[in-house]
């Protein structure tokens, strides 16, 4: 999975860090870091969630190109 | 007095699920995952202990065995019963009589491996107790093939019951 770079910089963008992201959605910091490092896959409800707080639609936050896109075993 | 005790298991366990989870998702998986290491680890662990203890003594003696038994034989029949319930067999196994033949075929070489070394501790007779390892292995072959046939016919309805099950919902 390839790092999620679209959430750290809405995140920047409204001025917020890791675990104010993370208060707001109602997670620990690690997930939100594990999600921006693309070491973790969240759920839609999460996804949602972090849309909502950011202002932004899901397909700006995580939509990946064919070409991005790895499959993991 | 029996439904008064079930009544009162059933809110202590509901009042169980209230408690608020600390755990967000990524955690919730991780330890999931990490209940999931330390169960197996307590299943083969349980089977290599039985081994061992009955090599070290000699003897298969089921006074010394009963505990790790009872609790290796609940963990298998949980986890058979409720796979099976859920409609799934295996990750990387599929539930094929050729997988069902190796599988048993695994077991009963280890289970007349277990049983020739067992009859030549306990009597030092290496004839005797090849007789005995290649007769406990065959049965054990046969046995946990027919198990394995028995609990893929099981499954199989199952699952076909579950997408019927589907089916009427969609």
């Amino acid at each position: 999975m390839s790092k999620n770079l679209a959430i750290k910089a809405a995140r920047a963008h409204k001025d917020m860090t890791q675990k104010d992201l993370a208060e707001a959605v109602g997670v620990s910091r690690q997930t939100i870091n594990a999600i921006e490092k693309g070491e973790y896959n969240p759920t839609i409800k999460l996804c949602r969630a972090i849309c909502r707080v950011l202002n932004r639609t899901l397909d700006e936050l995580f939509w990946e190109d064919d070409n991005d896109e790895e499959v993991s075993e | 007095m029996m439904k008064k005790s079930v009544n009162s298991k059933t809110v202590h366990t509901k009042a169980l699920h209230k408690l608020k989870n600390n755990l967000d998702e990524m955690q919730e998986q991780k330890m999931l995952k990490i209940e999931h290491n330390g169960c197996w680890l307590a299943f083969w662990g349980l089977f290599a202990s039985m081994i061992i203890q009955s090599l070290a003594y000699g003897r298969l003696d089921w006074k010394y065995l009963a505990g790790e038994w009872i609790v290796f034989m609940c963990l298998a029949l949980y986890i058979g019963i409720d796979c099976i319930r859920n409609g799934l067999w295996d990750r990387r196994f599929s539930p094929t009589p050729a997988v069902n033949l190796i599988a048993s075929l695994l077991a009963g070489v280890v289970l007349g491996v277990f049983n020739f070394a067992l009859s030549y501790l306990m009597y030092n007779e290496l004839y005797d107790a090849a007789i005995v390892g290649i007769v406990l292995g065959l049965c054990g072959f046969g046995f946990c093939f027919m198990a394995l046939t028995f609990c893929v016919s099981i499954y199989k309805k199952r699952v076909k019951s579950l997408e019927k099950e589907d089916d009427k919902e969609t």
